[in-house]
């Protein structure tokens, strides 16, 4: 895997069992051919904070971003 | 080999060694009193396990109606069914109350009462009168409490001037020749980089190893690295068998169902479809206590009737509540089992097993954080320039089993405790004595031959092993033949760590090989954890030996330590449990049957 992604890998790590799966989920399976704006997405989510990301992608909060409520589609499904 | 690596050098008074709750606590201690203090960590601080903590932090308040520090003492002996040192849980629940005001001064935002005070709740095990009532006891910010602390304490340790290496992988200590810790060596993820630290204390503040078994509801990264380094050092791990579970945890993931969904109903069937806890709690049934159901469910198992592919798990029925009375009283669950097991609660059972939940076991220190060890016959021997903090170490508050809502205090309270008693030890901008190279090598010439490993077995697969092993033979139901043939495989497995295969020989973002270190410091510690079960021929807490049901406390209120050494051989010995306090305030809690 290339540097980057190895980066990312890492970043999935969290702080909750919960996020370490969803996160390494899109990572894992729909993250190489995403189209750029989703993957920008995913990095930025990467940066958030582990409560704010769990009310997201478990739909308990909406984004008012369309590519990360399309990258958390992703990750529910 | 020190040539091949370019070392870039640091020398501070403190090094803290992982910046969850504990560790961030102790930074900011140290760096407030003018110690200059560097915290290495391998996530962004705000990342640490401690973020799961959501409960929130016990402390006798009396905000809520009457409390004394002493009744939550009283509390956390029974709870620790009297393996827990009083000395250390006295200090404890007194220091309890002014660590919880000082969070509060730095900025932590406590949920509150209509006029102002902290709000505290109550939660299991909390009594008020020696057993008598329910306390409430429990301060919480919402439910991000450990996430408030982590945030605030972070932001402080900032404004203080503490400097944070962060996504640095700590790999070993720097032990000189006297058996005291110098520094330590760490890997900086993001440049390959790899970096000596020189500390006249380093702070061991690393957190929990339930990545040694198959289902544990904490975080990829509790590998308990620093619990790790003390074992190569040559040096004890304390209690190591008592292993707290929660039974309900998903099977596959690890993810938590909350007990209160069998308070609304739930029950768990077998293969056979049977209601089987009406065998083993014929009055509470499904609700009976976590270790009683975890024990049943695992029983049920090992006889045969699991369900699933492998037999190897129970399910959880919610089904017959209906969708209304779900989506009202267990917001949330039906969410987290759609997409932790993909299953419809109003459908299907949830496949459920039991979950390693804490650590009570890890690093003895005394109550000022200093690790210690037996030698000769002083069970209290000061390690040199080494302390460890939070759910690494085993003060022990905790003894056999933790209660909820002291971990997080454990953190807090042992995080400024170290912390004071490191600015007692150490003078600011000391010079630090030169330091044989052998030391520095001995820990390189592990690094690298790791990374170049190219042999047959893949990482991934020896950890899946150990973690099998450990799940089936050292969990919750324990036999001293079953646990005798787990280490038969376990030993196996350690052996074949000589026999690993990186793909990836790079410097930078090796996660790889990150992982790899990390399975080499989990396995000595899954020898370690299944030799001190086999060891103990008692019943005491989290530890339930079926050839041993009873508590023995003639023979077993001692600590067990366990070192192993390089072929993964274990010896074991002992410290006493401390049955005094440390002031007349409050009396030696003698010890007495542990029911609720």
């Amino acid at each position: 895997m290339e540097e980057k992604a190895q980066k990312l890998l890492w970043r999935c790590r969290r702080g909750t069992k919960e996020l370490d799966i969803l996160m390494m989920t899109f990572l894992e399976n729909h993250y190489r051919n995403a189209e750029p704006a989703l993957k920008h997405a995913f990095e930025n989510m990467l940066d958030m904070q582990d409560p704010e990301l769990y009310a997201l992608v478990t739909g308990t909060q909406e984004s008012h971003d369309h590519y990360i409520n399309k990258v958390i589609e992703f990750i529910r499904t | 080999m020190s040539k091949a690596y370019r070392l870039t050098k640091h020398a501070y008074d403190v090094v803290v060694v992982g910046a969850g709750g504990a560790g961030l606590r102790a930074t900011l201690g140290m760096t407030a009193s003018g110690l200059s203090t560097a915290c290495i960590t391998k996530v962004f601080p705000t990342r640490s396990h401690t973020v799961a903590a959501q409960g929130g932090m016990s402390a006798a308040l009396a905000n809520m109606g009457e409390d004394d520090w002493r009744w939550h003492m009283y509390d956390t002996v029974k709870g620790s069914d009297w393996l827990g040192d009083q000395d250390a849980i006295e200090y404890m629940c007194r220091e309890a109350i002014p660590a919880v005001v000082e969070l509060e001064h730095y900025g932590v935002p406590f949920s509150r009462t209509d006029d102002g005070r902290i709000y505290q709740r109550p939660f299991g095990g909390m009594t008020t009168r020696y057993g008598e009532g329910i306390a409430q006891r429990t301060c919480a910010a919402a439910d991000r409490t450990g996430h408030a602390i982590l945030h605030t304490l972070y932001q402080q340790s900032l404004k203080h001037n503490a400097e944070f290496f962060i996504e640095y992988f700590a790999i070993d200590l720097l032990m000189n020749d006297e058996g005291a810790c110098k520094g330590v060596l760490a890997w900086d993820l993001a440049t390959g980089e790899l970096h000596v630290f020189r500390a006249h204390m380093v702070l061991l503040a690393t957190g929990g190893y339930g990545r040694t078994y198959f289902s544990c509801t904490s975080a990829h990264t509790c590998t308990g690295d620093g619990n790790a380094m003390v074992l190569r050092a040559g040096l004890p791990l304390q209690d190591m068998e008592f292993v707290q579970f929660h039974p309900t945890g998903i099977y596959g993931s690890g993810c938590l169902i909350t007990e209160g969904v069998r308070g609304e109903g739930g029950y768990l069937t077998n293969s056979e479809g049977e209601r089987f806890m009406e065998r083993y709690a014929p009055n509470a049934k499904d609700l009976a206590s976590r270790d009683v159901v975890s024990r049943s469910m695992t029983i049920e198992i090992n006889e045969g009737r699991g369900v699933g592919e492998e037999k190897d798990h129970i399910q959880l029925h919610l089904e017959h509540l209906g969708a209304d009375l779900i989506n009202s009283k267990l917001p949330g669950i039906a969410e987290s089992a759609r997409i932790f097991a993909g299953i419809d609660v109003t459908r299907e059972p949830i496949p459920v097993l039991p979950t390693v939940h804490y650590n009570m076991g890890g690093i003895p220190t005394n109550y000022q954080g200093e690790v210690v060890t037996l030698k000769g016959d002083d069970p209290d021997h000061v390690i040199p320039g080494l302390m460890a903090i939070g759910e690494a170490a085993c003060v022990s508050v905790h003894g056999a089993n933790r209660l909820g809502s002291n971990s997080l205090l454990d953190l807090i309270v042992f995080g400024r405790a170290a912390a004071l008693r490191a600015v007692e030890l150490v003078k600011p901008g000391q010079a630090h004595e030169k330091l044989n190279d052998a030391v520095v090598d001995t820990v390189l010439d592990r690094f690298d031959k790791l990374r170049h490993a190219s042999g047959e077995i893949t990482v991934a697969h020896l950890r899946i092993e150990m973690q099998k092993t450990m799940q089936s033979h050292a969990a919750v139901f324990r036999t001293g033949e079953l646990i005798e043939k787990g280490l038969i495989r376990l030993r196996k497995l350690f052996s074949q760590m000589d026999n690993l295969r990186l793909s990836d020989r790079s410097m930078v973002w090796n996660t790889d090989l990150v992982e790899a270190i990390e399975l080499t410091n989990l396995m000595p510690q899954a020898i370690v954890t299944a030799q001190s079960a086999l060891n103990r021929t008692e019943s005491r807490g989290a530890q339930a030996r079926d050839d041993y049901p009873e508590r023995d406390d003639e023979n077993w209120m001692k600590h067990t330590l366990a070192t192993i050494d390089e072929q993964g051989d274990v010896a074991i010995g002992y410290r006493p449990v401390h049955m005094y306090t440390q002031t007349d305030e409050v009396e030696v809690i003698p010890p007495k049957a542990r029911v609720y």
